[in-house]
C-alpha cells in the first residue's frame, strides 16, 4: 500500500514537455533523413557510375592482355592432349593461374562488387524510404 | 490497441516510418521528463532531440531479442545527458559508483517512507525540489523505479550497475529524502 502510494506521489510529480516536442523530434529527424538521401544517393550513383566504367575499361583492357599471356594455348590443350592434363592437373593448374593477368581479374571483381553493393544499396533505400535501414 | 515497442521496431526496419513516429510520440514524455532533471527546463528539449536522433540512428543496430526497447532508450538518454553535462563540467551519473559499490546482498528491496511525510510529497513542486537536492545516481534510480516502474535489475543496465550497488542507492535516496523532509 505505502510502495504503490510513494509510486502515485511520484507519478504526479512527472514533468510534462510541451505537446508540439514530439512532433519537432519528427520534423527534425525527417529532414536528416531527407539529406541524408540526398547526399547518399549522390554517392551511391557516382560509385555506380565509376565502378560500371571501370569494369568496362579493365574488360577491354583484359580482353587485349589474354591472348598475350598463353592462357588461349593452356585451354586448347584441354581439347587436344586431354589425359595428359589429367596425369599433371597440379602443373597444368599452376601455369593456367600463373598466365592469368590477376591484377586485372581482381579489379574486375572488385568494381563488380561497388557496382552490385551500390545498386543494392539504391534499391534498398527506394523499398524502406531511408539508407539507415537500407 | 498499442502495438508493442518490438513490432513498432520491425516495422519502421520493413520501411513504415510511422512506427518509428509512433515511438517518439510514446517516449518523448517519458525521456523527456528524466533528462529534464539534470539537464533543465531550457536544455531538455534539444538533449532530448539528441536521444531520438540516436535511437533513429542505431535502431538498425538494436537486437530485439537481446534487450528491451524502453531499456535502450533510457541507456541513451542517460549517455546523452552525461555528454551533455561532462560538456558543460558537471557532475556526471558515476560520481558515486565507488562508494555504493561495497554494498552487498543484505540490502532490502522494500523500503519506503511514513505515512505523514508522504503526505507532505503530495505536494509535487515540493517532491521535484526535494529530487532535485539529492545526487544524481539517486534521482535516477527513483525516477526510473517510481516513474518509468522498471525493475532494479533494468535500472542497473540503464546505469551500468550492479542489481546490488541499485537497491542500495535505492534504499540511500529514500533515506535522504526522508531526511531532507525531515528538516
Amino acid at each position: 500500500m505505502k510502495g504503490s502510494s510513494i509510486k502515485d506521489l511520484f507519478k504526479e510529480a512527472s514533468y510534462h514537455s510541451e505537446m508540439k516536442l514530439s512532433e519537432d523530434i519528427w520534423r527534425t529527424i525527417s529532414k536528416k533523413n531527407e539529406r541524408l538521401i540526398k547526399i547518399m544517393s549522390w554517392v551511391y550513383l557516382s560509385s555506380s557510375i565509376l565502378s560500371l566504367t571501370g569494369f568496362i575499361f579493365i574488360v577491354r583492357d583484359l580482353i587485349v592482355k589474354l591472348p598475350q599471356t598463353g592462357f588461349y594455348e593452356y585451354m586448347s590443350l584441354l581439347a587436344s592432349d586431354g589425359k595428359y592434363i589429367g596425369t599433371y592437373w597440379k602443373e597444368f593448374m599452376l601455369s593456367v593461374t600463373e598466365s592469368l593477368p590477376v591484377t586485372n581479374i581482381t579489379l574486375s571483381l572488385l568494381l563488380v562488387f561497388v557496382l552490385l553493393f551500390s545498386i543494392r544499396k539504391i534499391i534498398l533505400r527506394k523499398y524502406k524510404g531511408s539508407f539507415l535501414i537500407a | 490497441m498499442d502495438e508493442r515497442d518490438e513490432d513498432l521496431i520491425l516495422g519502421y526496419l520493413n520501411g513504415n516510418h510511422e512506427d518509428l513516429k509512433t515511438l517518439i510520440d510514446r517516449y518523448t514524455p517519458q525521456i523527456y521528463n528524466f533528462v529534464v532533471r539534470f539537464v533543465g527546463p531550457n536544455s531538455a528539449p534539444d538533449v532530448t532531440q539528441d536521444v531520438f536522433i540516436k535511437v533513429w540512428r542505431n535502431l538498425k543496430k538494436f537486437d530485439i531479442s537481446k534487450a528491451h526497447f524502453k531499456t535502450w532508450i533510457f541507456t541513451i538518454a542517460r549517455n546523452t545527458t552525461t555528454d551533455y553535462l561532462r560538456k558543460k563540467k558537471s557532475i556526471v551519473f558515476s560520481d558515486l559508483d565507488n562508494e555504493e559499490d561495497i554494498f552487498e546482498d543484505t540490502v532490502e528491496d522494500e523500503v519506503s517512507l511514513p505515512d505523514e511525510q508522504l503526505e507532505k510529497l503530495e505536494d509535487k513542486n515540493y517532491l521535484n525540489d526535494l529530487l532535485s537536492k539529492l545526487p544524481m545516481p539517486y534521482q535516477s534510480v527513483l525516477v526510473l523505479y517510481y516513474q518509468e516502474d522498471m525493475t532494479f535489475k533494468e535500472i542497473g543496465e540503464v546505469l551500468g550497475k550492479p542489481l546490488n550497488t541499485v537497491k542500495s542507492q535505492h534504499r540511500r535516496a529514500l533515506e535522504k529524502l526522508r531526511t531532507l523532509i525531515e528538516s
